[in-house]
């Protein structure tokens, strides 16, 4: 039995009828592997890491972590978000050391601290250690979140869209930093993003999660290439260029046909009732914020 | 008028006042657009392409050059010039096909309102939106709002569009896809598009020409690099072309060099800290 697994999970939020964000998801992940889900902003990829990470629980469906149903978050699982969620008062070392308190009481405090250090470190911020959060840059700051969520020790990082909000060059920067940090540890990790790029860079296998609403995963296609990978190597790299195009056009393939199936609705719509559509639904539209 | 000379850059220069005196954002810019062509703008964040960009709309006054479009010198906004910004600044409260209508109202005062309400109908049609005419910007996801700036910047039938980052807020994916619309319309209408960017892709997918902007402060033409793709371009024949990612690597070789050679990047560093603080670099150990 896999690490990660989610069978026939389906998940949709409002009232009755409730707006479906995901249907019939199923995935499975091995100890150690990391795995990326791409696609679109909308689609419902921070539903799934929020199943995860026990934010929130399925309409239907199992979700299981280490044999376990998932029933609330717990330092088991970590979780990296694009926008930080650093506090603000405290320094860099303060927010990761917060984490290692509520983790590991039992230690002394000279430990927690050399716990917190040490993972400060690890992500080349040892000498920022003492800034607040407002003094560093967004690249820095995301380390920080990084830095706490590998703290707790979790057996499992979830991270979602973590360099989402950075420029190309900071994120080039991170993504070779969380290569580095992934195979030193060997942790499970699920890399949610938009980029199919830093999918390939980063994981094992790369899962396509199709346009919502009803969004469900798409085939999941084995990274058979050789670490530690180089950007510019892969870009001549015929294994990345063939998954790249693979997964890319299951996307837009996957956008196009919920667009079709709406218009084709509309279109039914307006043909049963023939009045302009007034104050029309929004339910149609998918937003969950990133 | 030369039609390989429809737009005109002479020697642009643009200083901002900073604390320490004048700060030259761009300096020396010259550039040539021929009618019909598409040209993208690259270069990192603060380089001074929204600049370039913004003084050949009208918006900011060049400090030194000039900008000749078809002959005339540009001084100010005109609707011969149509501009998509990154969002897609729509009205809240009017539908998608009010938000298109409302430009048209000054581009076509002579027309009738069922005229120009055909024309709003048929561009937002056009651009995969014919199901969404009445739908506020609230309700529609933000890949389709932009699509509805870039059908209300075509239905104004402007001579050159300048988009600066028109897909900059959007997921990759969705990028993909307004990149497809943009051409779609482009094909059709022939216009002459000068488009800033980042992404390195995007330049490379759209454009004939990509130009290069070295980093500021002082920023000009750094190489200018021509992309001889056969149009039409379908996203899966150009993908499978290795000539676009010998494109891609030039650009992004390029850029990696501004990068370095900025005096604000640290040694394989992220953005500068504030305080001189270095982060020890542990990169070599991976």
């Amino acid at each position: 039995m896999a690490f990660i697994e989610l069978s026939g999970v389906c998940k949709g939020y409002g009232r009755e009828p409730r707006t479906p964000v995901l249907e019939n998801v199923d995935l499975a992940i091995e100890r150690g592997e990391l795995v990326s889900i791409v696609g679109y902003s909308g689609a419902g990829k921070t539903t799934l890491v929020s199943l995860l990470a026990g934010l929130t629980l399925p309409d239907k469906g199992r979700v299981l972590v280490g044999g376990k149903p998932v029933t609330g978050p717990s330092p088991e699982r970590g979780v990296v978000f694009q926008n930080y969620s650093l506090l603000p008062w405290l320094s860099v070392l303060e927010n990761v050391q917060l984490a290692v308190d509520q983790v590991f009481p039992k230690l002394l405090p000279a430990d927690r601290r050399a716990r917190a250090m040490k993972f400060v470190e690890m992500v080349n911020l040892g000498q920022a250690s003492g800034k607040r959060p407002r003094e560093l840059s967004g690249g820095m700051r995301q380390r920080v979140s990084v830095a706490r969520a590998l703290a707790m020790e979790p057996e499992v990082l979830l991270l979602d869209e973590p360099f989402g909000a950075l420029d190309a060059l900071t994120r080039a920067v991170l993504q070779g930093e969380l290569q580095r940090i992934s195979q030193e540890s060997g942790k499970t990790m699920l890399l949610i993003t938009n980029d199919v790029d830093e999918g390939i860079l980063l994981s094992d296998r790369i899962i396509p999660l199709g346009a919502g609403p009803r969004a469900s995963l798409g085939p999941a296609t084995i990274v058979d290439i050789e670490r530690p990978r180089d950007r510019k190597a892969l870009n001549h790299d015929p294994r990345f260029r063939a998954i790249r195009l693979g997964v890319l056009e299951y996307l837009l393939e996957s956008g196009k046909q919920k667009r079709a199936e709406r218009e084709a609705g509309a279109a039914q719509a307006a043909s049963v009732d023939p009045a302009p559509s007034a104050p029309s639904e929004p339910a149609q539209i998918v937003e969950v914020s990133l | 008028m030369n039609s390989q000379k429809f737009l005109e850059i002479w020697n642009l220069s643009k200083a901002f006042p900073g604390p320490l005196g004048k700060v030259p954002v761009v300096e020396g810019f010259n550039l040539n657009i021929a009618e019909g062509e598409i040209v993208s703008l690259i270069g990192h964040s603060g380089c001074g392409k929204s600049t370039v960009l913004s003084i050949v709309a009208g918006l900011t006054a060049a400090s030194e050059g000039t900008v000749i479009m078809a002959g005339k010198e540009v001084t100010e906004p005109g609707t011969d010039r149509g501009v998509v910004f990154q969002a897609p600044c729509l009205f809240h409260w009017m539908t998608a096909l009010e938000n298109v209508l409302i430009g048209l109202e000054q581009a076509m005062p002579k027309a009738t309102q069922a005229q120009r309400k055909e024309k709003a109908a048929y561009y937002l049609s056009r651009i995969g939106l014919g199901d969404a005419l009445h739908k506020k910007p609230s309700e529609l996801s933000a890949g389709m709002r932009q699509r509805v700036g870039l059908a209300r910047a075509f239905a104004l039938s402007p001579r050159m569009l300048l988009l600066d980052e028109p897909f900059g807020m959007l997921d990759s994916i969705t990028r993909c896809e307004l990149q497809d619309v943009l051409l779609q319309l482009w094909r059709e209408d022939k216009k002459t598009l000068l488009l800033v960017t980042h992404d390195v892709d995007e330049s490379v997918f759209l454009s004939d020409r990509v130009v290069m902007m070295t980093s500021g402060p002082r920023a000009r033409v750094g190489e200018i690099m021509d992309v001889t793709l056969a149009r039409p371009r379908e996203r899966h024949s150009v993908l499978d072309d290795p000539r676009f990612y010998e494109l891609r690597e030039r650009l992004i070789g390029f850029l990696e060099g501004q990068a370095e050679g900025s005096t604000t990047a640290l040694p394989r560093a992220t953005t500068p800290p504030p305080s001189g603080a270095r982060p020890v670099s542990k990169l070599s150990a991976a």
